[in-house]
């Protein structure tokens, strides 16, 4: 009897089941969970930032003047700048969809979207991979601040240039996916961004740039550029199809340079500005699209002791650039088919013989002209200072002036080698 | 020996233990343990500050994979290099997290996305105010070395502060 007892204790005690356990490998653990990234379902949430004064400066002054100067931007407090909302659950009584007369619910659907969060692998190696949620996020309080270049970083003994507001500024996003990984093209270093099938709004309710001279009376001294926006020609979000960039830091020409390529840009880009006013006169609308860029685009920064250097390289057409000034069939001037390039080929008069290559240049390092920023004092008068090299050129197939057409305008072999522009205080 | 034989395969696959087993949803779970998730109350203030007065971004190859590479660098301008402070305060703060799996709708519209049967970590978060003492940087960018700089700017920011101000909604985290 014992014996049984024995053998039955024994029995239950073996571990006989555990040993039919077998590790899953990962794959096998994928099928069965189905789990590869991480979705997060952002809060909707206020957010500030603030500060009082951002100062730059330029410690080595303008050509000639070598006087260290500050370009303050402050009187940010008064501002309470950046008031931010951002909201996931797009709340659908205040979108850029209604400003502009769309129906929200077509534009944005109703439900929500996470941000998912996944690493993979291609062909071109490992990356991270980001699908955006649906967000809107905009600007309370942006008013009044001063742009001032000044002798000291506080600011004062400066000379305001100009006061702005930008109260009102959305940006909406529509879901869409990013990649990010080393960049492709050099493989070693470097990040390298691909955006694909991105609908954003991009809208600003107002923007006033405003004389600083207290004797003007309000009304009477500022450029209103008001109900700017983004959208794919429709009214509808603008779509990045595909956007490829790359971004790199290097040595060339002896000089330390940060590289930002754009190497394609595919989407129907229009931009409208829905009212500008001068000293509070009306002075009409724009409406501008479809805007093309081509591949391979792209932008050099570096400095010079102190100050900027840059080039800025890209060639673009712009099926047309209307100025409506009035209500009438014919109060609208329009560059209809126009186009920045570096090189053009055909007969200036006959349009459909036109061809256009290369990107139009702002600087060019490889002569050792780059475009410049500076700010600083000649002694008499704070300032800004700009140096704008150009090479390239400019076709506009139908230039028309209240509704007359005037036909075909081309500027070809541009090289200017210097184009200073002082922007000084008045 | 047969017999004890026999009895012994018996016993061996007779699975006496799982017998006993019962699965239980998550709401039974929740009577048992009474707890739904976790609060964390933080009483009074808690400061953290990170301090450093050069952060750089290097690239080996440079702009063409030649080799030449190099850094954009955030330095301190200054003989002895000052410190920028980012000091992150929480006051009378609570954090919630809990963790569940989705059987039923929310109430909450920020839970839509949850797919029904998905296992999720809610967080609430808690208001905070990040303020940074910024000293003087400069924008500059270097060769390989780290060396030969090209200075852009030096910036100075005064009084910057960032806070979350509001929360409407929780957090949610989940796998896909």
């Amino acid at each position: 009897m014992f014996r049984y007892l024995y053998l039955i204790l024994m029995a239950i005690i073996v571990p006989v089941s555990a040993s039919a356990l077998v590790a899953l490998t990962d794959n096998e653990m994928s099928d069965v969970t189905g789990q590869t990234g991480i979705s997060i379902v952002i809060p909707d949430l206020n957010f500030g930032v603030s500060m009082t004064r951002l100062s730059l400066t330029d410690g080595d002054g303008l050509s000639g003047y070598p006087n260290p100067a500050y370009l303050v931007i402050d009187n940010i407090n008064h501002a309470s700048f950046g008031n931010f909302n951002l909201a996931t659950k797009i709340a659908m009584g205040d979108t850029v969809a209604h400003k502009i007369g769309m129906d929200p619910n077509s534009v944005y659907g109703t439900g929500m979207k996470s941000l998912d969060i996944d690493v993979g692998t291609d062909g071109d190696g490992s990356f991270i991979n980001i699908e955006l949620p649906k967000m809107q996020l905009y600007t309370g309080d942006f008013d009044d601040v001063h742009i001032r270049v000044a002798d000291n970083q506080m600011g004062t003994n400066g000379t305001d240039l100009a006061y702005f507001s930008l109260p009102g500024l959305y940006f909406e996003g529509i879901g869409g996916n990013i990649k990010v990984r080393p960049d492709r093209n050099t493989s070693n270093g470097g990040i390298d961004v691909q955006i694909t099938n991105t609908p954003f709004y991009l809208y600003n309710t107002e923007l006033t740039i405003r004389d600083s001279d207290p004797d003007t009376p309000d009304g009477q001294d500022a450029l209103e550029l008001n109900q700017f926006y983004l959208h794919d020609g429709n009214n509808n979000p603008f779509i990045l199809r595909n956007g490829h960039f790359s971004l790199n830091v290097g040595r060339k020409n002896g000089q330390n340079w940060l590289k930002l390529i754009a190497h394609e840009w595919e989407g129907d880009l229009y931009a409208n500005l829905g009212e500008m006013k001068w000293c509070g006169t009306q002075f009409g609308r724009w409406e501008i699209g479809r805007i093309i860029q081509h591949e391979n685009a792209h932008t050099y920064i570096s400095g010079h002791s102190m100050g900027l250097d840059m080039e800025i390289s890209a060639r673009l057409d712009i099926e047309n650039l209307y100025y409506i000034y009035g209500t009438g069939p014919g109060d609208y001037n329009n560059s209809h088919m126009l186009h920045l390039a570096q090189t053009f080929s055909g007969t200036e008069s006959n349009p459909s013989t036109w061809s256009f290559s290369g990107n139009l240049q702002i600087g060019d390092i490889d002569n050792n002209r780059p475009a410049t920023l500076d700010f600083g004092s000649d002694g008499n008068s704070n300032m800004l200072a700009l140096n704008l090299p150009l090479k390239g050129c400019l076709g506009i197939e139908s230039v028309q002036l209240g509704g007359q057409d005037f036909g075909p305008v081309v500027a070809h072999g541009m090289d200017i080698k210097m184009l200073k522009i002082y922007i000084p205080h008045r | 020996m047969k017999h004890w034989l026999f009895t012994f395969f018996v016993v061996c696959f007779f699975p006496v233990a799982a017998l006993s087993m019962d699965a239980i949803n998550d709401h039974e779970m929740d009577d048992i343990t009474g707890a739904t998730g976790i609060d964390l109350f933080l009483a009074g203030t808690l400061e953290i500050q990170i301090s450093g007065h050069n952060l750089k971004y290097g690239d080996p190859d440079g702009l063409e994979g030649t080799g030449n590479g190099g850094f954009l660098a955030l330095d301190s301008p200054h003989q002895t290099p000052l410190d920028s402070t980012l000091s992150l305060k929480l006051q009378d703060a609570k954090f919630s997290i809990d963790v569940g799996t989705k059987d039923a709708v929310f109430d909450s519209p920020h839970a839509d996305v949850i797919p029904f049967g998905a296992s999720y970590i809610r967080v609430d978060l808690p208001k905070f105010t990040a303020n940074v003492t910024f000293n003087d940087f400069q924008l500059q960018l270097e060769d390989q070395n780290g060396l030969n700089p090209d200075t852009m700017c030096i910036i100075q920011l005064t009084d910057l502060s960032f806070a979350i101000e509001e929360i409407y909604s929780p957090m949610y985290i989940f796998s896909h």
